[in-house]
């Protein structure tokens, strides 16, 4: 019999996944035991259904809304610009679900617009910073000695200033966008994760199965890889969950102060500041943009408490 | 305990924990209770005290009666059957509470009450008062209110849990948590004690004894005259006697040289006051004051004003809590007497400095306090070393004799067992399999689930090399799920000697010899015991 | 209680906290270097610089701008250990004296925020878990988890839309929306610099009473946030410390329902609320920032946005240098009170 070449790989290729499913067995159940615990969780669905919608949202916007933005080249960085229209100031109805604010925008569609650029913060703030602060702790807690002495110092000192003043004054200091602001949240945010990963490595160095590994001879790495880290990650990805909507929030407050995106920009921040202005005669301006934060931020909340409980070594089985 | 009804309505359906327990328990008697985890045995300590967590569990039915007169308890049994046969025909007796036996039997209540109004004679009323006592199931705990219940946990009948790491709080003294039980159940000894002290105090106060904490060995070399032990006579040479048997290290009082512990600032033996103290001068009228507290405290026991005196923690450094001090001091006395070493150092620690052994000791100073007439205890020796488990035992026993208390000993160690109990109970996924003296149950047992669990204990006596190559003996299969027991007995899958009836119908727990109970359609036959006892 | 191992314990503390200091200096002296602009030049004014350039020689001389790194860190540091913060860029005070001038007005806020949310916070959490399932526990579950997804700043002007608008429909309006007092009254002579206590001590209660109405929606915009977080961390804190077996002895030894709930099991469970504890001062001096803003109150908070904004370098230093003091002092008491209720922090139990 001949096999064809395209065959032979076919059959090689299939035996490698086997391997790799046979290899990693129990480590698969385990995670179908997790998505099935996660479905089993109402509010950590609910959670995951916000996020989603958000999700949805951000990449519909030019679809879903009502009005779109024109990018305007200002100096190098692309900015947004909505026109204008006669209808100042309307309250909520038909044609302007939202409203609109001073210049006539619809705000239904900026708020559409602002998901995006909200998800996008979260997103871009909170992996670096727990990278950075996982490997950070991961360091500090396996080495030990001098190295977890530095590390620790400069993490207490960091989480020595209030991280919103932190970042207004790194914000300040680089100057007004929110690419700087972003910057500051990431060196705002990192601590945070070195010091929970260190506390988590430090007690389950001290577990069993690390000293046997180390008696068959496992390398330091391969330890701190293979055994010490999935262990200790699944406070860090609640407290990551969570951090989205932490992050999105401080993001929109910077906005707020002005430190962020320039006016006029659709960010939730931003909007719900030039409300101010407008305060008792058009109350929807600040309104529904700070109602977007809320739902955000609760999402990814719930979807950080659910997950703390499926995460929970105790609550299973 | 009659028909004992345990569920917990959990989200997956209710989990039938205890269907019908029977038990008796008599004074100064050591009942032990048998089987394996999930069998019941916790949840029928926890249902006697009524501590079992109320949002899924739940006592459906049944009676507990607690020091139950005798001619109170044959009067009932009448009554009981009255209202048995009256209530709906033919309910099992193990289905029934006390407000059902009331309802039926209403009429007679009623008559006994006109009855007892109408009384004359002492005698009259004292055997209608036994009446009425056991018409109402007056002594069934399970239905009185909460505060009564309180009263009589730690009091009446106490409970001492597995794990002594994590059953003693963290964040309090021994002497202290110890002390609560007191404060709780005997404030008006309490009161008296204090009361004392306080005189003792305002004794020394007047006469103006200088105290001063010494240590023994400087102690030693104080002249013993008049100046230096101002609280004893002159040339009280008692003192240098007392002084040789005490450690160099140890504290004792300066003025009458006895021993003072730094738990206290003043000599419990002589009143002076061993520390400094700021408010030295306005000292007599605090102390006239608290005498009048005190004294108002006993003749009221509800008073509230004392527990507020004391919530005012500005007073603190003024009016010190002295019913804890009398407490703690009492604690002491009772560390002493579960043979724990330098008790006084002991109060003062912290649960998490002592050992194993010294926590299951100090739980059970806690839980003696009060002198219960039932002592539970669950599991007590499972989390200790095998030394320290014969100590603990025997500790029990020789307060069981001391105070002729009642222990209903938990456990799944049938060695345990076979030692310290006069009676046992075997207990199977919520029933009382089999119950009887001792002897009747591990040398005459006649359920099959005893006799399996005789069989597989490992033996290495008696024919030894027979009994080595033989194979360790196991019952067949698992113990059932509770939420979907078995129907009929509950053992019948398991059970070599099933019969048909078995399931359908269960067994009710009857007499097969006196004092030996056993539920069982089909009981293992004297001879297979027999030939059992005799291989070994 | 050994009042021995206590004190050691501070002032081990209290000496780890030196070199957390200087670090925040070493931090807040990198950002000002970081800042691409000329400090003489923003202070000048743009300007005012193109005027005079002796001007700005003469502040790099001053200020150092040209020596090595170093020692500008150490001319810095000098001064600050004498309490000179430098001239301000917002108002040309010297930043010492800002500070003490727009403090006072903060510290009266977040204790009023603080005082507000922290019993209340840690009643109903307490309450939220000896009720399984009544209508406290549902609110505190939900307090606790939307309540930390609501913005200060959002929160802030949703109050305000709220008390102006709908109130006034039904003729309510009673809150003042602004400011510490009302526009008609004068501040009390400063004694603190709080309105509340100053106006008691000046005997003056219209004036005291004023203040308390102008402090009602600020500190509860800023306490909310931080009720959200107390309730939570106290409840979860409770729930593990109720399952606990020492729970279950205290009830077997008679103790009431109550006293099990508030003395045996708090006492445990007090460590998670002091966590939050320390966490919360933090949030609330960010906070402040927010909420006067929104509600016109010159304080620090204020202070800082505004330096922030015109690029105060001084300022900035400034204040970052005194939040991190009242932060790191809050989490030191923090510290005592764990060793105070934990005899294993004090004793060093295994």
């Amino acid at each position: 019999m001949v096999l064809r070449s395209g065959d032979e790989s076919a059959v090689a290729w299939s035996r490698i996944w086997e391997r790799f499913l046979q290899d990693h067995a129990s480590r698969i159940s385990e995670l179908k035991y997790t998505l099935f615990l996660f479905r089993k969780n109402r509010l950590a669905m609910l959670g995951l259904g916000l996020i989603l919608g958000l999700v949805a949202i951000a990449f519909l916007a030019p679809e879903l809304a009502l009005q779109k933005p024109v990018f305007v080249n200002i100096g190098g960085s692309l900015q947004q610009r909505w026109t204008p229209s006669s209808d100042v100031l309307v309250g909520t109805s038909w044609t302007h679900p939202f409203g609109t604010d001073n210049f006539g925008v619809d705000w239904y569609s900026k708020v559409l617009y602002g998901t995006g650029v909200s998800l996008q913060v979260g997103v871009l703030v909170v992996v670096p910073a727990s990278l950075i602060g996982t490997l950070l702790g991961l360091l500090a807690g396996f080495k030990g000695g001098l190295i977890e002495e530095i590390v620790m110092r400069i993490t207490d000192i960091f989480l020595s200033i209030p991280s919103l003043i932190l970042a207004i004054a790194i914000t300040a200091v680089l100057g007004r966008s929110l690419t700087h602001v972003m910057y500051a949240l990431i060196i705002t945010w990192w601590p945070w994760y070195t010091r929970l990963v260190r506390g988590q490595v430090l007690s389950v160095k001290e577990r069993q199965f690390v000293e046997s590994a180390k008696s068959v001879g496992a390398s330091p790495t391969r330890l701190m890889l293979r055994h010490i880290l999935p262990n200790s990650i699944s406070p860090v990805i609640v407290q990551a969950s969570m951090d989205f909507g932490y992050v999105i929030l401080t993001a929109a407050g910077l906005g707020f102060l002005g430190l962020g995106s320039p006016p006029g920009t659709a960010e939730w921040g931003v909007m719900i500041a030039e409300g101010i202005n407008y305060l008792f005669v058009a109350p929807w301006m600040s309104a529904f943009p700070g109602l977007a934060i809320v739902i955000a931020v609760l999402g990814f909340n719930l979807l950080g408490d659910g997950l703390r409980d499926i995460l929970d070594p105790r609550l299973r089985r | 305990m009659e028909g004992l009804r345990t569920y917990f309505h959990t989200y997956e359906g209710v989990v039938k924990a205890l269907e019908g327990i029977d038990l008796e328990i008599r004074a100064g008697e050591t009942v032990g209770l048998v089987g394996e985890t999930g069998s019941g045995k916790t949840v029928t300590a926890l249902s006697i005290l009524r501590l079992v967590p109320s949002p899924p569990g739940r006592i459906e039915s049944g009676r507990v009666f607690l020091e139950e007169p005798d001619a109170v308890h044959r009067a009932r049994r009448e009554y009981d059957a009255i209202a048995l046969s009256r209530s709906r025909g033919k309910k099992a007796r193990d289905k029934v509470s006390s407000d059902e036996i009331r309802e039926a039997i209403k009429g007679e209540i009623s008559d006994l009450r006109a009855g007892l109004a109408i009384a004359t004679t002492d005698r009259e009323k004292e055997s209608l008062r036994i009446q009425l006592q056991a018409a109402t199931s007056e002594y069934d705990i399970l239905q009185k209110p909460e505060e009564q219940m309180r009263e009589i946990r730690g009091n009446k009948i106490s409970m001492i849990f597995q794990e002594p790491m994590t059953a003693l709080n963290p964040v309090f003294t021994i002497g202290d948590q110890i002390a609560e039980t007191l404060l709780l159940h005997r404030r008006n000894e309490l009161c008296r004690d204090v009361l004392k002290a306080l005189e003792l105090q305002m004794l020394a106060l007047r006469r103006k004894v200088r105290g001063k904490r010494l240590r023994v060995k400087d102690a030693r070399q104080k002249r013993i005259d008049r100046e230096d032990f101002s609280g004893r006579p002159a040339g009280d040479s008692s003192i240098r006697a007392d002084l040789s048997t005490m450690e160099d290290e140890e504290w004792v009082c300066g003025a009458c040289g006895k021993p003072a512990p730094t738990l206290w600032d003043y000599c419990p033996s002589c009143g002076a006051r061993l520390a400094f103290d700021l408010w030295a001068p306005i000292r007599g009228f605090i102390m006239s004051m608290e005498k009048k507290l005190y004294t108002r405290m006993l003749a009221d026991p509800k008073a509230q004003l004392v527990d507020f005196v004391n919530s005012i923690r500005l007073l603190r450094r003024l009016v010190r809590n002295r019913l804890k001090d009398e407490g703690v001091r009492w604690a002491v006395k009772l560390l002493y007497e579960v043979r724990i070493p330098e008790p006084e150092r002991i109060a003062g620690q912290y649960p998490f400095e002592l050992s194993g052994g010294m926590r299951q000791r100090s739980m059970i100073a806690m839980m003696m306090a009060c002198n219960p007439k039932l002592l539970i205890a669950d599991e007590p020796t499972t989390a200790l070393d095998v030394t320290v488990e014969a100590q603990i035992l025997k500790l029990m026993k020789d307060l069981q004799a001391k105070t002729n208390m009642a222990i209903l000993l938990i456990t799944h160690d049938l060695g345990i067992v076979a030692e310290v109990s006069d009676k046992v109970g075997v207990m199977y996924a919520g029933n009382i399999a089999e119950f009887g003296t001792t002897q009747q149950v591990f040398q005459r047992m006649m359920h099959p689930y005893t006799y399996g669990l005789m069989q597989s204990i490992p033996r290495f006596q008696g024919v030894a090399s027979e009994n080595r190559k033989k194979e360790l003996y196991i019952i067949q299969g698992t113990v059932p799920n509770l939420l979907h027991p078995p129907s009929g007995c509950r053992f019948h899958p398991r059970c070599p000697r099933a019969l048909e009836i078995c399931k359908d119908i269960v067994p009710p727990l009857e007499e097969a010899e006196p004092g030996h109970l056993v539920a069982c359609h089909n009981p293992v036959p004297r001879s297979e015991v027999a030939r059992m006892a005799a291989s070994g | 209680m050994s009042a021995m191992k206590l004190w050691e314990y501070v002032v081990r503390r209290l000496i780890a906290l030196i070199p957390v200091i200087i670090g925040v200096t070493v931090i807040a002296f990198v950002l000002w270097k970081a800042i691409p602009i000329d400090p003489a030049v923003a202070y000048l004014g743009a300007k005012g610089a193109q005027k005079s350039p002796e001007n700005i020689a003469a502040l790099h001389a001053a200020w150092h701008l040209d020596d090595p790194l170093p020692a500008q860190y150490l001319w810095y540091m000098g001064n600050l250990v004498r309490g000179d913060l430098g001239p301000s860029f917002v108002n040309k005070d010297p930043v010492a004296l800002n500070i003490a001038r727009f403090l006072p007005a903060t510290l009266e806020l977040t204790f009023y925020a603080i005082l507000f949310a922290l019993p209340v916070g840690i009643y109903l959490g307490i309450l939220s878990t000896m009720k399984r399932n009544s209508w406290v526990d549902q609110l505190a579950r939900v307090l606790a988890i939307v309540g930390v997804a609501v913005p200060i700043y959002w929160l802030g002007i949703m109050l305000k839309i709220f008390f102006h608008e709908n109130l006034a429909v039904l003729g309510l309006n009673v809150l003042p929306l602004d400011g510490r007092l009302d526009p008609t009254l004068t501040p009390p002579p400063t004694v603190t610099g709080w309105y509340t206590i100053d106006s008691i001590l000046a005997l003056n209660l219209t004036t005291f009473v004023s203040a308390v109405l102008h402090l009602i929606l600020p500190a509860f915009t800023l306490g909310f946030a931080q009720l959200a977080l107390i309730l939570r961390m106290t409840r979860s804190g409770m729930l593990e410390v109720l399952g606990q077996d020492y729970v279950r002895t205290a009830r077997a030894k008679g103790v009431p329902e109550r006293e099990v709930v508030f003395k045996h099991a708090f006492r445990n469970a007090m460590n998670a609320t002091l966590t939050v504890s320390g966490l919360t001062v933090g949030t609330a001096l960010a906070g402040d920032v927010y909420v006067e803003s929104i509600y016109g109150i010159f304080g620090i908070g204020q202070y800082f946005l505004q330096s922030a904004l015109a690029d105060g370098f001084f300022d900035i230093l400034g204040y970052l240098f005194i939040v991190t003091i009242f932060y790191v002092t809050a989490n030191l008491v923090i510290d005592v009170l764990y060793a105070a209720v934990d005899p294993q922090v004090r004793l060093g139990g295994s």
